[in-house]
C-alpha cells in the first residue's frame, strides 16, 4: 500500500537502488555499433562471394542448358548450385536484417534501400565472377565441394565429343572421365544435326559402367572460362572409333 | 554547480541526461517527473489500464536509465523514451494477446489535450468522442494520430519515435484521419 502512494519518479529511484541497477558502460555501446557495422560488411561480403560462385556455377555447369530436352528437369535441378544460393540468400538476409538496425534505414523508403543493396550485390558477384575469383578458389580444399564441377551422373553426361563411330560417340568430360555414348534411332538429337568431334554435348541417358545409353544429345557451346583457366572442352586431334584414353 | 530543482529547470532534457551520466544519477527522477504524465498517456492508449501503463512507464525509465550512455544527445531525449515506452507497450499487448475492450477504455483520469485535434477536425465532436474513436483505430494509424494530435510530437519526432520515413507519418495521419471521421460519424 505504501508503494501505491509513491510517485512514478519514488518507485523507479527504489526499484534502481534496490535492484543495484548500474548504466551500462558507453565502452558496450560502442562495441555494439562496431559489432553490428561489422556483421553488416561480412553478411554483405558472403552475400557477394556466394552470388559470385552462383553465376560461376551456372555459367560452367550450364543447368538451364538441359532444359532444352523434354526429360531435362532432373540434370537441371541436379546442378543447380542449391548450396551457395542458400548461403547467398543467408547473407543478402542477415545484410538487410542488420541494416534495418541502422538509422538511415527508417529515414528513406526501406525497400528501396534494401532493394538497391540487393541489386548492387547481383552486379557485384557478376563482376567477382568475371574477375575469376570462383576459378582461383576451385582448387580450395574447403571451397572445392561449393565449387567443383561434376559433369556427370548415372543419367547424365556433359564433355566434348572426343571421336564418332556409326552409332556411338565417345565423351570426355573435363575432370577426365570418359564415356561411350551409344545412341540409335530413337534418340533425340536437340538441335537434330550432325554430332561434331570437338563439340560440347549434353546427354540424358542411362549409365552402365562406361558407356552410356543416350535418351537425348543436346549439341551445346562450350561453357566459358576466364582468361588463365584450362578450356573445359578437351582439345583435339580428334579420333574415329578409338576410345580416348 | 547545479544542486537546485530551479537549476535543473533551465536545463534541456538533453543537458539533463549528460549530467545524470557524468555527474550525478539521483537527478534521472527528474527526467522522469518531466515526463511521466505525457508518457502514461501515451501507454495507456495501447494498454487501456492504468496499472498497466504504469508498469509500461517503469520499465521503459528502468531500461531508459540503464542503456543511458547509449543515448545521443544530439538527438531528441523525447524522441527516444518515447520510442521505448512504445515498444514496451507493444511488448505488453503480444504478452497479453489482450483484446481491445471498449469497456473500459476511457477511464483514464489523465488530462489530454484534445484541441489541435478537435482544430484540426471540421466538425464538432465531444473530446470523449474523439477519443473513444481513437481507441478504434488500428495501432498503425492510433499512434501517429495520438503522438501528432495528442502529444503535439513533429513528423519528424513521429518517425523517430515509430522508425518509418516522414512521408509514411504524413501518409498514416492523413489515412488515420480520415479512419477517424468514418468512425466518429458511425460511416
Amino acid at each position: 500500500m505504501e508503494n501505491n502512494n509513491k510517485s512514478l519518479a519514488e518507485k523507479i529511484s527504489q526499484r534502481i537502488h534496490e535492484q543495484h541497477l548500474h548504466m551500462r558502460p558507453r565502452a558496450y555501446f560502442i562495441a555494439g555499433s562496431v559489432l553490428l557495422g561489422a556483421g553488416f560488411v561480412s553478411a554483405l561480403l558472403v552475400a557477394v562471394f556466394f552470388v559470385g560462385v552462383i553465376v560461376y556455377r551456372i555459367r560452367v555447369n550450364g543447368p538451364f542448358g538441359y532444359l532444352q530436352g523434354p526429360n531435362g528437369w532432373a540434370p537441371f535441378l541436379e546442378n543447380i548450385p542449391w548450396i551457395p544460393i542458400v548461403i547467398a540468400l543467408i547473407g543478402i538476409g542477415g545484410g538487410v536484417l542488420i541494416m534495418k538496425k541502422f538509422e538511415f534505414s527508417y529515414k528513406h523508403a526501406f525497400l528501396g534501400i534494401a532493394g538497391g543493396v540487393i541489386i548492387s550485390i547481383g552486379i557485384l558477384g557478376i563482376v567477382i565472377d568475371t574477375t575469376g575469383l570462383p576459378e582461383r578458389a576451385e582448387d580450395l580444399t574447403p571451397l572445392r565441394p561449393l565449387l567443383h564441377s561434376k559433369y556427370s551422373n548415372d543419367s547424365w553426361v556433359a564433355g566434348t565429343i572426343v571421336w564418332i563411330n556409326n552409332n556411338s560417340v565417345g565423351v570426355g568430360t573435363p575432370n577426365g572421365l570418359s564415356y561411350t555414348v551409344i545412341y540409335t534411332a530413337n534418340t533425340i538429337i536437340i538441335p537434330d544435326t550432325a554430332l561434331i568431334a570437338g563439340e560440347w554435348v549434353r546427354i540424358i541417358g542411362e549409365r552402365e559402367n562406361d558407356s552410356f545409353q543416350a535418351d537425348e544429345i543436346m549439341h551445346q557451346p562450350t561453357p566459358r572460362r576466364n582468361p588463365g583457366k584450362a578450356l573445359l572442352n578437351i582439345e583435339g586431334p580428334y579420333e574415329q572409333e578409338h576410345e580416348i584414353p | 554547480m547545479i544542486n537546485t530543482m530551479a537549476d535543473f529547470n533551465s536545463l534541456t532534457d538533453e543537458e539533463l541526461v549528460e549530467y545524470v551520466r557524468s555527474k550525478d544519477q539521483e537527478v534521472y527522477t527528474e527526467l522522469v517527473k518531466r515526463y511521466e504524465a505525457r508518457l502514461l498517456r501515451y501507454a495507456h492508449s495501447f494498454v487501456h489500464d492504468d496499472h498497466a501503463a504504469q508498469d509500461v512507464v517503469q520499465n521503459a525509465f528502468i531500461k531508459a536509465f540503464i542503456n543511458l550512455k547509449g543515448f545521443n544527445t544530439k538527438k531528441k531525449f523525447s524522441s527516444w523514451i518515447y520510442r521505448i515506452v512504445h515498444n514496451e507497450s507493444l511488448n505488453e499487448l503480444k504478452k497479453n494477446k489482450k483484446e481491445f475492450s471498449l469497456d473500459n477504455m476511457h477511464e483514464s483520469s489523465l488530462p489530454i489535450n484534445e484541441e489541435s485535434l478537435e482544430d484540426d477536425f471540421d466538425f464538432q465532436l465531444s473530446h470523449e468522442k474523439i477519443t473513444s474513436c481513437i481507441d478504434k483505430l488500428p495501432i498503425a494509424y492510433r499512434s501517429p494520430i495520438i503522438l501528432h494530435f495528442i502529444e503535439d510530437r513533429s513528423y519528424e519526432e513521429i518517425s523517430d519515435i515509430l522508425r518509418m520515413p516522414i512521408g509514411t507519418v504524413g501518409t498514416r495521419i492523413n489515412r488515420g484521419k480520415r479512419l477517424l471521421y468514418q468512425l466518429c460519424n458511425g460511416k
